[in-house]
């Protein structure tokens, strides 16, 4: 039997064209009144033609996405994880632990786990804060240029290129390989190319680049995590330069990515909020640590991952099939005026609960300490001393996975 | 060890092709998929065409000219690692040991039907007496 498609689509890229306040007065609707829906597949330009496969079910609320992430053995990881109906021949490539489940993921995720605990990122806090100092300080002695060029793409690019023990230079090619490859659906980024060309491209380009940092950290170990991982062994097995590559892939995208959004889309809010910035401003300290948490669920980087049912089951009393793909939309779950009243209130005095690195299990955002870390140096600085900071319209990224800001101007 | 001549690649990798189109399940798909694949292998030279749409597969001078519409080179023993199923193809894209020209969306549809060949084509190579290839792949 087929399943109807629900009249609220939210599977066109011009669906996902419409600005966030649009799109999420569609996605109330569901929230109230179908918080699982059946989906047509999702459009995309990184679909295989005449094989968009079957439709999808989208759970638009914070308890849905909550019960799909904590049941990883209901909710599979290793069959497809983008809305798009993306070839696993380049998902597997791209994602490294992300499309894996238990054991494998387990074992793959534990070698990198420990230079992202809250106490390695204590360490690194210091280095973190200075960046953000100097990165304020050339804010101000711009006066004027793109936000994003000027302070959020530089903290997240330059933490992570140190993390990962890449140079200047390589760190560049990698972060903007990192930022095509996600680009995936925006016109002026694909210039007329096919999305899955375009895939392919980056991913060639930063399996180049991990190449060479393998053979270079076997030959010079240090202090970072690729010199880490050219030793590591999983079941006695030493992991190959594949293996190292996909999680450079992986978190070169997760570093850069998702960090930087949330400071465009927090400074953004700041300065629609006034209140909000003043609030924050009267005690720094004392706001800051919410503020950051507001600030994830305001920008929700991540707007959507899937996984894939391996049993029947029931979702909000909806009856799922085995097989059936199942769609997290965080972009929705972080606007569920059920846990967030009056949602579109930029509020840092909420109460954190939101789902903007995962709803919890097994793929709860790795780097979330990071990024926290990242947000309170970056912001304590933004907040202190740029308090005439103004910015002008954004221009958004086209796309159905990250809530991106390519450009913002802002003026001192 | 490896391929002794250009005759040795076509009987065990040429094989292969000839394997997916007369197999019941994946002949109708390659066919359907319609392409035409022409790789060049170094070490030893050697050329073979595959058109899939009316599933023939040429080798050395029997190849046509007419362009395909897919173009791969590499070395042979990187063929054989990957009907092994031993080959990385985006590292080995990035590492220049394999060189591809023509749509990636009609390639990464060919992809998945060469999965369910990796076995029987090291099937092939043991009837053939041919383990040390197996071994070569490591």
């Amino acid at each position: 039997m087929t399943r109807p498609f629900d009249e609220i689509d939210v599977s066109t890229m011009a669906f996902w064209e419409l600005s966030a306040e649009e799109r999420d007065a569609r996605l109330a609707v569901l929230r109230e009144k179908r918080p699982v829906s059946w989906q047509r597949p999702a459009e995309g330009m990184a679909s295989l033609p005449g094989n968009a496969g079957g439709g999808y079910w989208a759970v638009v609320s914070h308890a849905g996405v909550m019960a799909v992430s904590r049941d990883p053995e209901t909710y599979c990881s290793s069959q497809g994880y983008m809305i798009e109906d993306i070839p696993l021949e380049l998902l597997e490539p791209a994602g490294s632990f992300l499309g894996m489940d238990h054991p494998r993921h387990t074992q793959l995720r534990r070698l990198v786990s420990l230079a992202f605990s809250p106490r390695r990122v204590r360490a690194l806090e210091e280095r973190i804060q200075a960046r953000a100092t100097r990165l304020v300080d050339e804010l101000l002695d711009q006066g004027e240029g793109d936000f994003v060029q000027t302070v959020s793409k530089p903290l997240p690019s330059l933490t992570f290129g140190e993390m990962m023990g890449v140079q200047e230079g390589g760190r560049e090619r990698l972060t903007q390989l990192a930022d095509d490859m996600v680009a995936y659906n925006d016109p002026d980024v694909l210039q007329g190319r096919d999305g899955l060309t375009h895939i392919l491209e980056t991913l060639v380009g930063i399996y180049g680049e991990a190449a060479a940092l393998c053979e270079l950290r076997r030959a010079q170990p240090g202090e970072d995590i690729l010199s880490g991982l050219v030793t590591a062994e999983v079941d006695g097995e030493r992991l190959t330069d594949e293996d190292i590559a996909a999680f450079l892939v992986l978190l070169s995208v997760a570093a850069n990515d998702t960090t930087r959004q949330s400071i465009s889309h927090g400074m953004r809010a700041l300065c629609v909020f006034p209140d909000q910035r003043h609030l924050l401003a009267s005690d720094v300290e004392r706001y800051l640590p919410d503020a950051v948490e507001e600030i994830v669920r305001w920008a929700t980087p991540v707007m959507t991952f899937r996984r894939t049912a391996t049993r029947d089951a029931e979702l909000a009393g909806v009856p799922i099939s085995q097989g059936d793909k199942v769609v997290m939309l965080y972009v929705s779950a972080n606007r569920d005026e059920s846990v967030f009243p009056d949602p579109w209130r930029f509020d840092i005095t909420r109460e954190p609960q939101h789902v903007g690195f995962g709803g919890g299990g097994p793929h709860f955002c790795l780097g979330a300490s990071l990024a926290r870390s990242m947000l309170r140096s970056i912001f304590r600085e933004l907040i202190t001393r740029a308090p005439t900071l103004e910015l002008g319209e954004p221009t958004f990224l086209v796309g159905n996975f990250i809530n991106g800001i390519k450009s913002m101007p802002y003026r001192v | 060890m490896g391929f002794s001549d250009a005759q040795d690649v076509y009987d065990c990798i040429g094989a292969i092709f000839s394997e997916a189109i007369a197999d019941p399940e994946i002949g109708p798909k390659t066919k359907e998929a319609g392409l035409t694949i022409r790789f060049d292998f170094k070490e030893p030279d050697s050329v073979i065409y595959v058109d899939f749409a009316n599933g023939e597969v040429f080798f050395g001078d029997g190849v046509p000219d007419r362009e395909p519409a897919i173009k791969m080179g590499m070395k042979a023993d990187d063929a054989n690692k990957f009907w092994l199923g031993k080959l990385n193809l985006v590292m080995a894209m990035a590492k220049g040991q394999v060189r591809a020209k023509g749509s990636v969306p009609e390639m990464l549809k060919m992809l998945p039907l060469a999965k369910p060949l990796y076995e029987r084509y090291e099937a092939q190579l043991r009837a053939k007496g041919r383990d040390d290839l197996i071994q070569a792949a490591g």
